[in-house]
């Protein structure tokens, strides 16, 4: 369920900045979009589990897990605020304000949510290495979320600079 | 107390109200001198490997939305989700996709559009511009800023077809970007014989077809498209309203009028917007609030 809520509002998300309002044809095509973003947190969430003691079923570990998405779930909504201030123009135009607006918080929120994970691998999981826990689910989740979406467009500007 | 139903309420309101305002618009065909006018972005991305929002049939229903007549789906490199927007488009009786890419190398970035494989990025562009004419393609400057104007070389700007006039950058406010873009894209389709194209790069943010070039062309098809823009049959809108491409045709389109009718609205939004965007921050807030509570 939580990882179906985190979906849901990723889609809000891309309703919002897309046309400015909420449509039922938006927020489904942007859940499929973003699925990938759940999808590679659960991958690392299973890998961590794997390694962890296991005092809970995996669905109900992992719908837990995902419950401490709130720092997340609250940037996306302010993220989808920041779209109500602009006009289409502006939305349309080069991510100028949104990149500042990125840089200005993602630091805080990764924080906050690295917290609240290391508290539940710390707490749910009682394992003696929530640190190690928290940076190997993070280097799987983040890294994977990424190159996906990135790495097509990233790779050819790497493989051009090196060869010429 | 807030009644537990009431952020769920207010999430379903907000999605009843966007969607009543988001249901598509139908446009009747224009025809002006003897050439059916097609509204034309040439340079979207999808959301499958192309750090889009959308994914390919969400271009198509977004196309359709924005009163798009044709529209290139442009990944970095690849034409794989060009190809799933087209067989869904032509399932639906959507709008004219055209497989399109965006060569991108460091040096440039070049729209291929009416393309079938894949083109290599690993050549120079006027290679690129030749393989794309291989393919019965059209090859255009994708948002000429001065870092990309040394990978367009003189063979390069000699096989070119287009360029893009009007890019979302050309209408942020100077201030912003710290450069004239407009003036930079002038200068550089000033190098060379070239169809004006506006395209609008849409990610997701803001309205696709912001940007868009009306194409004149002799047949509703994706080789009438492609013909117009190899003859320079264009219109594009920029900054200010200021029109570029085939001077007859502005002047044509001029006096017709309401060529720009069917654009997405660039500065304002609607009242069911405005419902739909407070009730959905407040429901989603609530939503969210509710959730870690639990």
């Amino acid at each position: 369920m939580s990882s179906l809520e985190f979906l849901f509002v990723f889609g809000c998300v891309v309703s919002m900045w897309t046309s400015g309002r909420l449509s039922v044809r938006l927020i489904a095509d942007g859940m499929v979009s973003f699925a990938f973003v759940p999808a590679f947190q659960l991958l690392a969430f299973a890998v961590v589990y794997r390694r962890a003691p296991r005092p809970l079923p995996f669905g109900r570990a992992a719908d837990r897990f995902f419950a401490g998405n709130g720092p997340w779930l609250w940037w996306l909504l302010a993220f989808a605020a920041l779209r109500c201030l602009l006009t289409p123009l502006q939305a349309g135009a080069p991510p100028e304000l949104l990149l500042d607006f990125v840089k200005a918080t993602v630091a805080g929120v990764l924080a906050w949510s690295a917290y609240v994970d290391y508290r539940f691998f710390r707490d749910v999981f009682s394992s003696p290495g929530s640190a190690r826990d928290l940076i190997l689910q993070r280097t799987i989740g983040l890294a994977g979320g990424l190159v996906y979406f990135f790495g097509i467009a990233v790779w050819p500007v790497i493989v051009g600079r090196i060869v010429p | 107390m807030i009644p537990r139903a009431v952020p769920g309420l207010l999430v379903a309101a907000a999605i009843v109200a966007g969607t009543y305002a988001d249901r598509p618009r139908r446009y009747p065909p224009l025809t002006l001198g003897g050439y059916r006018v097609l509204a034309v972005d040439f340079h979207t991305h999808s959301s499958m490997w192309s750090d889009g929002a959308l994914t390919p049939w969400g271009l198509v229903l977004e196309a359709r939305r924005q009163g798009l007549d044709a529209f290139a789906i442009t990944a970095h490199n690849e034409t794989w989700d060009a190809h799933v927007g087209q067989r869904f488009s032509r399932m639906v009786g959507g709008p004219t996709v055209l497989v399109g890419e965006e060569i991108v190398r460091p040096s440039f970035h070049l729209i291929a559009a009416g393309i079938t494989t894949t083109v290599s990025f690993m050549q120079s562009a006027a290679g690129a511009i030749d393989e794309v004419h291989r393919q019965g393609g059209v090859a255009i400057a994708a948002h000429p800023d001065e870092e990309f104007w040394e990978g367009f070389d003189a063979p390069a700007m000699q096989r070119l077809d287009g360029s893009e006039i009007c890019h979302p950058s050309v209408l942020v406010p100077e201030f912003v970007l710290k450069e004239d873009v407009q003036r930079t894209y002038e200068t550089f389709a000033a190098r060379a014989p070239l169809a004006a194209i506006g395209s609008s790069d849409f990610h997701g943010l803001g309205p696709m077809g912001l940007c868009r070039t009306y194409v004149f062309a002799d047949a509703v098809s994706e080789q009438g498209i492609l013909d117009a823009v190899r003859a320079h049959r264009t219109v594009v809108y920029g900054r200010d309203g200021r029109a570029y491409g085939d001077p007859a045709l502005v002047q044509l389109a001029a006096q017709a009028g309401g060529l720009r009718d069917r654009e997405p609205a660039r500065d304002t939004a609607g009242w069911l917007d405005w419902v739909s965007r407070i009730a959905g921050l407040l429901g989603l807030a609530g939503v969210i609030a509710r959730s870690r509570q639990a």
